[in-house]
């Protein structure tokens, strides 16, 4: 948990199915962070979590109107605001 | 609204029936496949219980996945998706047993020899799907209309 | 360039991405109204992803897909067996019986039947494939099993190279192009020649069909399985063994595609493309292999099989493979098999069909009444295959990609290895349980 600029702030990897947020920010390599935008993932974009892979880890969600999975590992790199 | 609940109500009786007949039928099939491949022969042979451990697996998973609609009893729309893709699988290993029969007898045809084709037509996979044609046929239209 | 990046805080690209959106969405919202509603997609979704039945379903669906492949095939298979059988019987009286009737006959006809013969079980699982594919699933597939691979070594991209690899490995190999980091990519390349490609399927069809009975499929189905479990494996251990490959791994950003029903049209289109890969090669490497090993069991002329070329390689081979339970012909197949994994069969087809022409169905006869496998050194002679070796074009093509000689040659070693050590432990598992 962060709490800049006065809300609070979860990591993507956090949230459980069904729940969504506003991304705040993306850390980590440029080269992770270019993809993830390319994919959509930009500040202000609002994603959800669709659901977990049987075995929990990659997850789903739904953002810009399409489904996209994604490693918990990369998902620890983005911030949302619930 | 009320006939709506009651149409689910329906369709998920039909489902828990099918599943239950599917995972009794798989259990035998992976039982007596298992006797058969790793204790040394099969403890009954009954024609319409064929010996098959992956097919057997394959039959229990089709039933867990008809029983998993269990929700439509209590009229949850979304339960629907166990049955669609149940029903998708009931059709995929019946038309799949349906060609090894043609494809057997086209084989006996070509080689001369005798063919016992009651057992393959005993599948019960193929008159599983043959029964669960009208339920494929109502959820895949219920749920190509949205809402 | 670093000016830029200075000016802005960022990088550039970035920047251009996110100014981007932010139009999009500013305009979005003018042009489209109301929520997302529940789709098809989503309610198939909703099952075939499932916590607890996602992975059965997986496994039920892959299960279908080789009953498909192989039984329903067979009979097509058979036509063409029977085809070249009659036409070697019809042109050999009509040539004579001398060198050039044998080089047409066994050689020649021999040769292009034992390869044909392939081509229905081929071409059925590419078209089931393609089903998979086209309708959307095989990236589901990705994303139900991404846990394990990764897990296990690997990454969720080697899923589509691996999976490659049971059509060919070449195409499996260079499908690895598509993983960004050297390390992973690496790693996917060694191990993918452990995925049953379907140049290896003949040799299971034969060997299981003549020994294991009842059991063929299933026993073909483990040889699958086995292979996924070595690769996985072989993974883990060079990940943890290997100094190389230790380190930090890349990332698993995949779009999950609405489902659609898959054309006629573009399944057959697909399975036509893949398919006509294997003859291609079938057409000239394989061939090639075929009449090698011809004149090597036919020559010296008139010397029956055990004093020709081939037999004297095969005594020569023998007491390394005694262990195994595998006798001089089998060593002599397994030789051969380095030019291409489907000379397996050709080979016992050239060496059984001394003076005629060996049918597929005659060497399974050969195999079970001259007893050169029993059901466990069968399955042993399978698994042996399975991993032996990569055959010629694919070392070539790991060469090429992976630019290094010794990466190349640690597959090669480390899969004849790994061969022997499985084979060994299967007929000794085998001996203790009390089979023969």
């Amino acid at each position: 948990m962060d709490s800049r600029g006065g809300k609070v702030q979860r990591r993507l990897s956090d949230l459980k199915p069904g729940e969504g947020g506003k991304i705040v920010r993306i850390t980590g390599p440029p080269s992770l962070r270019r993809r993830l935008l390319d994919m959509g993932l930009v500040k202000g974009a609002y994603i959800e979590v669709v659901r977990k892979a049987p075995l929990g880890d990659p997850m789903e969600f739904l953002v810009k109107g399409y489904n996209l999975s994604l490693r918990k590992e990369e998902c620890d790199n983005v911030y949302v605001s619930t | 609204m009320k006939d709506r609940r009651n149409y689910m109500r329906g369709l998920g009786l039909y489902a828990l029936v099918l599943g239950v007949i599917y995972v009794s039928l798989g259990l035998m099939e992976f039982i007596l496949g298992f006797f058969d491949m790793f204790l040394g022969g099969a403890p009954l042979s009954c024609l319409w219980i064929p010996v098959d451990l992956f097919g057997g697996f394959s039959a229990f998973v089709i039933g867990l996945t008809y029983l998993a609609a269990v929700r439509l009893l209590k009229g949850e729309y979304e339960s629907i998706s166990y049955v669609l893709v149940a029903t998708m699988l009931s059709t995929v290993f019946g038309v799949l047993y349906v060609l090894i029969f043609l494809a057997n007898g086209l084989s006996a045809y070509l080689s001369g020899e005798e063919w016992s084709w009651i057992v393959d037509l005993a599948r019960p996979e193929i008159w599983l799907f043959i029964s669960s044609t009208p339920l494929a046929y109502s959820t895949w239209s219920t749920a190509r209309k949205p809402g | 360039m670093s000016r830029i990046r200075e000016v802005l805080g960022e990088d550039p690209e970035i920047v251009l991405a996110e100014r981007r959106y932010d139009w999009i969405s500013k305009v979005l919202p003018k042009v489209m109204r109301g929520a997302r509603p529940i789709t098809l997609s989503d309610l198939l979704d909703k099952a075939l992803l499932d916590k607890y039945l996602g992975i059965p379903i997986f496994l039920a669906l892959w299960w279908a897909l080789f009953r498909f492949t192989f039984d329903v095939s067979a009979p097509f298979s058979d036509l063409i067996d029977m085809f070249f059988s009659r036409l070697g019987e019809a042109v050999e009286p009509a040539l004579g019986g001398g060198v050039l009737s044998s080089l047409i006959a066994d050689g020649l006809l021999g040769g292009l039947g034992s390869v044909l013969v392939f081509i229905p079980p081929i071409f059925f699982l590419f078209f089931g494939l393609s089903i998979l594919e086209d309708s959307g699933y095989l990236a589901r597939a990705a994303f139900v099993v991404d846990k394990i691979l990764y897990k296990l070594g690997l990454h969720g991209r080697s899923f589509i190279p691996m999976l490659l690899g049971f059509g060919c490995n070449i195409p499996g190999v260079m499908a690895c192009r598509t993983i960004d980091r050297e390390e992973d990519r690496l790693l996917t390349i060694i191990v993918n020649p452990l995925m049953s490609c379907s140049a290896r399927l003949p040799v299971y069809v034969l060997i299981s069909s003549a020994v294991l009975g009842g059991y063929a499929v299933a026993g073909i189905y483990s040889m699958y399985i086995m292979g996924i479990g070595l690769a996985i494996a072989m993974a883990l251990l060079f990940r943890r063994v290997i100094p190389y490959f230790r380190g930090r791994r890349s990332a698993f950003i995949m779009e999950l595609p609405l489902y659609t029903v898959p054309t006629l049209r573009s399944t057959i289109l697909h399975m036509w493309e893949r398919g006509f890969l294997f003859l291609k090669k079938a057409g000239t490497v394989i061939f090639i292999g075929v009449l090698v090993v011809w004149a090597l069991s036919s020559f010296p002329w008139g010397a029956g099989l055990e004093e020709s070329y081939i037999g004297v390689l095969g005594r020569a081979l023998e007491p390394l493979f005694r262990p195994l339970g595998f006798d001089w012909r089998g060593a002599v197949a397994l030789f051969f098999g380095f030019i291409a994994k489907e000379i397996v069969v050709g080979t016992f087809g050239v060496i059984f069909g001394a003076g005629g022409e060996a049918s597929e169905e005659e060497i399974a006869d050969v195999i079970r009444s001259e007893n050169i496998f029993t059901p466990l050194t069968g399955y042993a002679f399978m698994a042996f295959t399975l991993i032996y070796i990569p055959c010629v074009a694919t070392v070539g093509v790991i060469y090429r990609e992976t630019n290094s000689w010794k990466w190349t040659l640690f597959t090669v070693l480390y899969e004849l290895l790994l061969a022997y050590f499985t084979a060994f432990l299967i007929v000794s598992v085998g001996h203790l349980l009390g089979f023969s």
